[in-house]
């Protein structure tokens, strides 16, 4: 396994490199690293964000040197000593157990505009891609673009399909859509690139919750078909 | 005690300094553009730095101010009249009940700040008022303002410790200023502004002339620009990446490159997370300047080390803090 390096991003973050593939096995290890982290958080630290290959650091640099007032070294060489003794610990991040999550989604007209596309183009029947797209648990790699959308992968073989050309002025929130290896859920109403496949009733990201976003990077995911009067009856008013 | 919008202007919001701890479900930090000038403004009404103000971008906006309030402006997108005079006063200004602000065109700078002493009543929504309308986060009801909409001030006791000052009346006496301010710094209107940078995480894939030609020609901000990121007009730069890059971490102030070869400059609203080539960041210290920057504005890039961005972020916040210990009012 590779060494994880410790790169400044800005002059209040830095980004630790994983890897350079998606691969669950690295997201296991980001998450770990998040967790550890967050129990133990360096003084100054603000927040972490996982992607695919990194786990990005935020901090606030005038805290971290307050705490250090006669420091010779920079801001960016103290949070690297805070960062590379939880870099080394390479046992715990086998441990991480993954929260799941099972997802409603209709895959019914007019719930699935890009089905019928999605399927020709991967050469199954509209039947055959609902089933492979539920036969799956997906792990949900980091939340990104807007707040609340999940990256979710990986599509099983040979679910391949690429984004539109011209990306939909408005794709309706509770999308579910593909592109690549990848499955992603629309949290509002925006335009998007993404080939629409169904629709969840679940509310992906809301402000008023204690915990706004549905999902968070490391969950496991499961999408489950459900009929278009079972998704108008859970759709929130 | 409230602030009446007569005409709303191009994008005016409520912002505070930023939504910190929710960027890993996919929050953008959002906060003032130029985050400067919204502290300066909030020092000199006697607020707290972070306090909520209003942004205004370029000029347009039209205010009634319908009590006896006491305001600061700052960043200078715009050239701000009360009563149809304008305001020469860089410091805290005392407005009468029912006068008219209006927000004119300038020649230079794109972002101006109204403090109101007292601060600004707004959303708090993930621990931040900033004004996010994608996912209808803070502000008035997480969106920008519109024509008709009523600000509340959120002390209004506050206010009593301030009248004591010492003020002066405005040649016309349109308003009343306290005498002292602080001076503005805004890039010029001609002049071609040096925004420093550190290399990017992905500078490498851009090394010899791609790399050259980002430090050596000169980009112009198009208008094709707003709160997540400026698109930027120059000569293309050209790089070798057979596939699409890993989505990664992006901040406010990630110099992008697309794959046609164009330069995008994220800002305050920018995503979390972004799939695009890396090729520098803005120095943090340069941000507030990045944000007068109207589309039309002319920009060179300089890079700097990552030590020396640092104590340029380090020595500019030290001071605000001297800021803010020199200046007098104080409405908590």
């Amino acid at each position: 396994m590779k060494q994880p390096q410790i790169r400044q991003l800005t002059e209040e973050a830095v980004t630790i490199e994983f890897g350079d593939v998606i691969s669950e096995s690295l997201n296991r290890r980001i998450i770990a690293c998040q967790r550890q982290i967050l129990s133990a958080p360096f003084p100054g630290f603000i927040e972490s964000v996982p992607a695919y290959c990194t786990l990005t650091i935020y901090y606030n640099p005038l805290k971290i040197a307050s705490v250090f007032p006669y420091r010779q070294e920079s801001i960016f060489s103290i949070v690297c000593g805070y960062l590379k003794p939880l870099l080394t610990q390479r046992d715990n991040w086998l441990s991480v157990a993954a929260e799941e999550i099972y997802i409603p989604v209709c895959y019914e007209t007019p719930c699935a505009p890009d089905i019928e596309y999605a399927a020709k183009f991967c050469g199954l029947s509209v039947k055959e891609l609902i089933e492979l797209h539920c036969s799956i648990n997906y792990t949900v790699f980091f939340i990104g673009f807007i707040p609340g959308f999940p990256y979710l992968g990986t599509n099983p073989e040979p679910m391949n399909v690429p984004r539109k050309a011209q990306p939909s002025l408005s794709v309706t929130a509770g999308s579910v859509g593909i592109a690549g290896k990848q499955s992603g859920i629309y949290p509002f109403t925006i335009p998007g690139g993404w080939q629409i496949i169904g629709q969840t009733p679940l509310i992906l990201f809301d402000k008023h919750r204690e915990s706004p976003c549905l999902l968070k990077a490391g969950m496991r995911v499961r999408f489950k078909p459900i009929g278009h009067s079972e998704y108008l009856k859970t759709l929130p008013k | 005690m409230s602030i009446r919008i007569i005409k709303a202007g191009i994008h005016s919001s409520l912002q505070d300094c930023g939504r910190r701890g929710f960027q890993a479900s996919g929050v953008p930090v959002s906060g003032a553009m130029d985050v400067d000038s919204l502290r300066k403004a909030n020092i000199l009404a006697g607020n707290p730095a972070g306090a909520t103000a209003l942004e205004f971008t370029l000029h347009g906006a039209t205010l009634m101010a319908e009590t006896l309030m006491i305001i600061a402006f700052s960043g200078g997108g715009a050239e701000l009249y009360i009563n149809q005079q304008v305001v020469n006063s860089t410091g805290p200004v005392m407005v009468q009940p029912y006068s008219v602000l209006e927000l004119k065109p300038k020649a230079e700078g794109c972002r101006s700040y109204l403090a109101v002493s007292g601060g600004l009543k707004a959303n708090k929504d993930l621990e931040s008022t900033s004004t996010y309308p994608a996912a209808a986060l803070g502000g008035l009801n997480g969106n920008c303002l519109i024509s008709g909409d009523t600000l509340e001030i959120e002390n209004t006791e506050g206010i009593k410790n301030l009248q004591h000052l010492h003020w002066r009346s405005a040649p016309g006496g349109a308003y009343v200023h306290a005498g002292w301010g602080s001076r503005q710094y805004l890039p010029a209107a001609e002049k071609e502004i040096t925004i420093r940078f550190i290399k990017g995480q992905e500078w490498q894939l851009f090394k010899g002339s791609a790399f050259d030609s980002f430090t050596g020609n000169s980009y112009q901000v198009t208008d094709q620009s707003n709160r997540m990121g400026y698109r930027l007009r120059g000569e293309r730069i050209s790089f070798g990446l057979k596939e699409e890059m890993i989505s990664t971490a992006v901040a406010p102030g990630t110099i992008q490159v697309t794959p046609q070869g164009d330069l995008l400059m994220l800002m305050a609203d920018a995503q979390t997370t972004g799939g695009y080539p890396r090729i520098g960041q803005v120095a943090l210290a340069d941000m507030p300047v990045c944000a007068q920057l109207r589309p039309g504005a002319n920009l060179k890039f300089m890079e700097i080390s990552a030590e020396k961005a640092e104590s340029l972020f380090l020595a500019k916040e030290k001071q605000l803090r001297v800021l803010e210990m020199i200046f007098p009012l104080s409405v908590k």
